[in-house]
């Protein structure tokens, strides 16, 4: 009946429609050759281990991201739970005198509680996702603030162990990036080998037909955003060890960057659709334009307007070659 | 064994296999269904009919565990049970295939099948892991099992509509349904894919599986049928026995008074009023056609034949890539919608959920909103303007809801249809373009959108209405075309088209 619109792939084109799956990589590997020649150190050896070491934190949140972006919604809180737990993080630490491993378990429970607070607002009370992990950012930046009583926190007399989280290496790679590197393929098991991940993707592709087929998707949904905000506690401790203390600060805007890195990677925002390989291409994707552009542009204003026309590109070739089916 | 034979040998108890009594239900003060009583034996199919309104859809969400019933019981096997959630109807074996799909289209066909129910191996005896293998296993055996032509890992979004109906049948049947509720299955079917459907349907009769099977396609509750029970406004009619009732009588019983005989008020042709010549778009290909004023052009054909694709050219929402258009004996190019609409032709769309309704906003906004400047004054939009004319539309075209602050998508198809039918009737145009103008609309309601059409002809417009209905066409069409894999090939006045020569036409040579 709608033989306008159900346009039956034509012969035409086959070219495009088998390159399809690899416009990520390509993307990348010409944005690696632009850089690369406006910058000859851009392509080395080093500056691969300094690229993912740059965006493990905001990799790390894509990974978090991933669960509910799947599952239909998205978390707009991510920044500001990273900060809050790495609030919480330094002060066990120096304030309370606590050991490193109590400090991180005190940290990540703080994430996926907030977690969860998002997830009872968009399951239980229905509100839509933008607008509770907006409201829910504030707040928690808002509780950030008030924790810290708005200084900067110092990780105490443990400060120089837990920095190692940050400047620690295995070889060239960073703990950081070896993190995230863990993660991501922690990510494609839960993704591909638990019912919960394939529930999931059930949740996110048609809501209705989880719900009938007897899949508890309130449980689901609020379990995507308690993994958003535990993996967004797990930035903020690489961001604490980071910059050597808690700040307030901290990760504003980083829950956009994890948004992004997750569409740029190939994943769509309404769902039911991605996997963890998303997430690595989409993370370097935004670092190697990051640094690419540290690199390769002298005019420090304009590498946020480059960025996001880079962003912008990408998502625009996605969705063509998406609505192309 | 088909219900009602004896084995030898044995005693046969006809019991019912499914019962449902006195099942009342009342949404806000409204009473919706007061004592509808079916009862289902194994084997058999059970065709529910009734109007738009008169409680169908409330029953089988009460018997899908969607609405929760106010009074009444529901048994099975004889067993009162209790259904108060969608996943107590399930773990019963009640299935329902609702004409929205619950399909997950991302995801394969063995996924979709086997959602919920997905096997897992235990890690350690601990973790829980899907087999993916096992999962593409099992539903091809399913698949197999049921004689589908299903492939298990080609996505659900790729598949046609018969084939996705396919996949919802195979995920009840692999939760062990006994009991399956076709709601419209042919809706969106093409005609090798109704009897594909209905060849199905006759397997899972031999299974002893009972079907109760809604349609406002009175043809196929004659063909398929062994009992018929009538619904209106949320009471019992009749229950008859196949062969026990005539389609008068049914139609009678559903709207509760005589059909018109269908009598086309005469009127006399004015001149050309359209005209097309070797029109190509990028499904159709060489269409020349013409209508007069006064003429009601029929198109009929298969679902991707081309019509919907030559009405949305016509109107200029698709490209031409060659041939002419001509209104009113001048030759037209749209650049725009608006244009087309200014020059007097106009469309009603076929898919209304798509292009019709805008369903978050009301019944009122909805039969207004392409042509606000009719209630406005001195710029200004005069809201109660709108909602006299609405309440006086609503009125006029019969439609079925709460008042005109009702939002539309809570309303029943067919009265959705009416809006979408009289938004554009309401709107002068010498051509008027109907896709599908009574897609999912009950018999009487369907006679008065013809009496509608009739007279849009006869007050000296021109209409086109694309129909996959032969019987539609025959009734409105002053000529009748039809449409082939994008071209016209069979066009004749109402006095010398026949359904047979139609039928050939439609389907083609080699079929």
């Amino acid at each position: 009946m709608s033989d306008v619109l159900e346009k039956k792939p034509t012969g035409s084109g086959n070219l495009v429609a088998r390159l399809r799956p690899f416009t990520g990589v390509i993307a990348l590997v010409v944005l690696c050759i632009v850089f690369g020649s406006r910058e000859r150190t851009f392509v080395s050896p080093e500056n691969f281990f300094n690229i993912l070491n740059a965006m493990a934190i905001i990799g790390i949140l894509a990974v978090g991201q991933t669960f509910p972006l799947i599952g239909g919604g998205f978390d707009l809180s991510q920044g500001a739970i990273a900060s809050f737990s790495g609030a919480v993080v330094a002060s066990l630490l120096s304030k309370h005198g606590q050991p490193i491993p109590v400090a991180v378990a005190a940290g990540l429970a703080t994430g996926a509680f907030l977690g969860g607070v998002n997830g009872a607002l968009i399951a239980k009370l229905g509100i839509n996702p933008f607008v509770a992990t907006l409201g829910t950012q504030i707040a928690f930046f808002g509780i950030t603030n008030v924790y810290t009583d708005n200084q900067p926190m110092s990780l105490g007399a443990q400060a120089d162990a837990f920095r190692q989280l940050s400047f620690g290496h295995v070889g060239q790679f960073s703990y950081a990036s070896l993190l995230f590197l863990g993660l991501v393929v922690l990510l494609a098991v839960v993704l591909r080998l638990l019912p919960f991940g394939q529930y999931v993707y059930v949740l996110g592709g048609n809501e209705e037909a989880a719900r009938l087929a007897g899949i508890p998707t309130d449980r689901i949904k609020i379990s995507t955003y308690v993994l958003s905000g535990l993996l967004a506690s797990i930035g903020g401790l690489v961001m604490i060890a980071r910059a050597g203390q808690a700040s307030p600060v901290a990760g504003v805007g980083y829950e956009l960057q994890s948004l992004a890195s997750c569409i740029v990677g190939g994943i769509a925002l309404g769902g039911g659709v991605g996997s963890a390989w998303n997430v690595l291409l989409g993370a370097v994707t935004l670092g190697v334009v990051d640094v690419g552009l540290q690199m390769a542009v002298n005019a420090p204003n304009w590498r946020p307007v480059i960025q996001g026309l880079i962003i912008l590109l990408a998502v625009a070739v996605d969705a063509r070659a998406r609505s192309r089916r | 064994m088909r219900s009602g034979e004896t084995v030898p040998g044995c005693f046969t108890y006809s019991m019912s296999l499914l019962e449902l009594r006195e099942i009342q239900k009342s949404f806000h003060g409204t009473r919706v269904l007061s004592g509808v009583s079916l009862d289902l034996r194994a084997g058999e199919v059970h065709a529910l009919v009734g109007a738009n309104g008169a409680g169908k859809s409330t029953f089988i969400k009460i018997l899908s565990g969607a609405y929760l019933r106010d009074a009444g019981e529901i048994l099975l096997d004889g067993q009162p049970v209790v259904i108060h959630s969608p996943q107590d109807a399930l773990r019963l074996g009640i299935g329902v295939i609702y004409q929205e799909f619950n399909l997950v289209p991302e995801l394969s066909v063995a996924e979709n099948i086997l959602v919920g129910q997905e096997p897992v191996r235990r890690l350690g005896g601990l973790i829980p892991v899907i087999s993916r293998g096992s999962i593409m296993a099992e539903a091809r055996r399913h698949l197999e099992r049921l004689g589908f032509p299903l492939r298990a890992e080609q996505p659900v979004k790729s598949l046609t509509t018969g084939e996705k109906q396919l996949v919802e049948i195979a995920k009840a049947l692999h939760r062990n349904a006994r009991v399956l509720v076709l709601d419209e299955p042919t809706a969106a079917l093409s005609g090798g894919e109704i009897r594909r459907l209905f060849g199905i349907v006759a397997q899972l009769q031999e299974r002893g599986i009972g079907i109760i099977y809604i349609s406002h396609h009175l043809g196929e509750v004659f063909e398929i049928s062994d009992r018929v029970t009538v619904l209106r406004d949320g009471r019992n009619v009749a229950t008859w026995e196949r062969g026990a009732f005539s389609e008068t009588e049914l139609v009678q019983a559903m709207i509760g008074r005589k059909v018109e005989s269908g009598e086309r008020p005469e009127t006399s042709l004015g001149e050309t009023v359209l005209s097309t010549n070797a029109l190509t778009g990028s499904v159709f290909r060489n269409v020349s056609l013409e209508v007069r004023r006064g003429e009601i052009l029929a198109l009929t054909g298969a679902a991707g034949a081309g019509q919907t694709e030559l009405c949305w050219a016509l109107y200029g929402a698709v490209p031409v890539r060659s041939g002419t258009l001509h209104l009113q004996g001048k030759p037209v190019r749209w650049r725009s919608l608006r244009e087309a609409a200014r020059a007097g032709i106009l469309l009603s769309p076929g898919d209304r959920k798509a292009y019709g309704i805008i369903p978050q906003l009301d019944v009122s906004t909805n039969f207004t909103f392409t042509d606000l400047t009719r209630w406005s004054g001195s710029g200004m939009l005069r809201r109660s303007r709108v909602r006299k004319s609405a309440e006086a539309l609503i009125a006029k075209y019969g439609v079925r809801c709460t008042g005109p602050e009702q939002e539309i998508a809570s309303l029943s198809g067919g009265n959705q249809q009416k809006v979408v039918v009289g938004r554009v009737a309401e709107r002068n145009a010498s051509i008027y373009l109907f896709d599908e103008p009574t897609r999912g609309v009950d018999i009487g309601a369907r006679e008065d959108i013809y009496a509608l059409i009739h007279a849009l002809a006869a007050g000296g417009a021109g209409v086109i209405v694309a129909t996959p209905d032969i019987q539609e066409a025959l009734r409105l069409g002053d000529r009748v075309a039809v449409m082939r894999q994008g071209e016209v090939v069979y066009e004749e006045p109402i006095a010398r088209a026949t359904e047979p020569a139609i039928l050939a036409a439609i389907v083609g040579g080699s079929e």
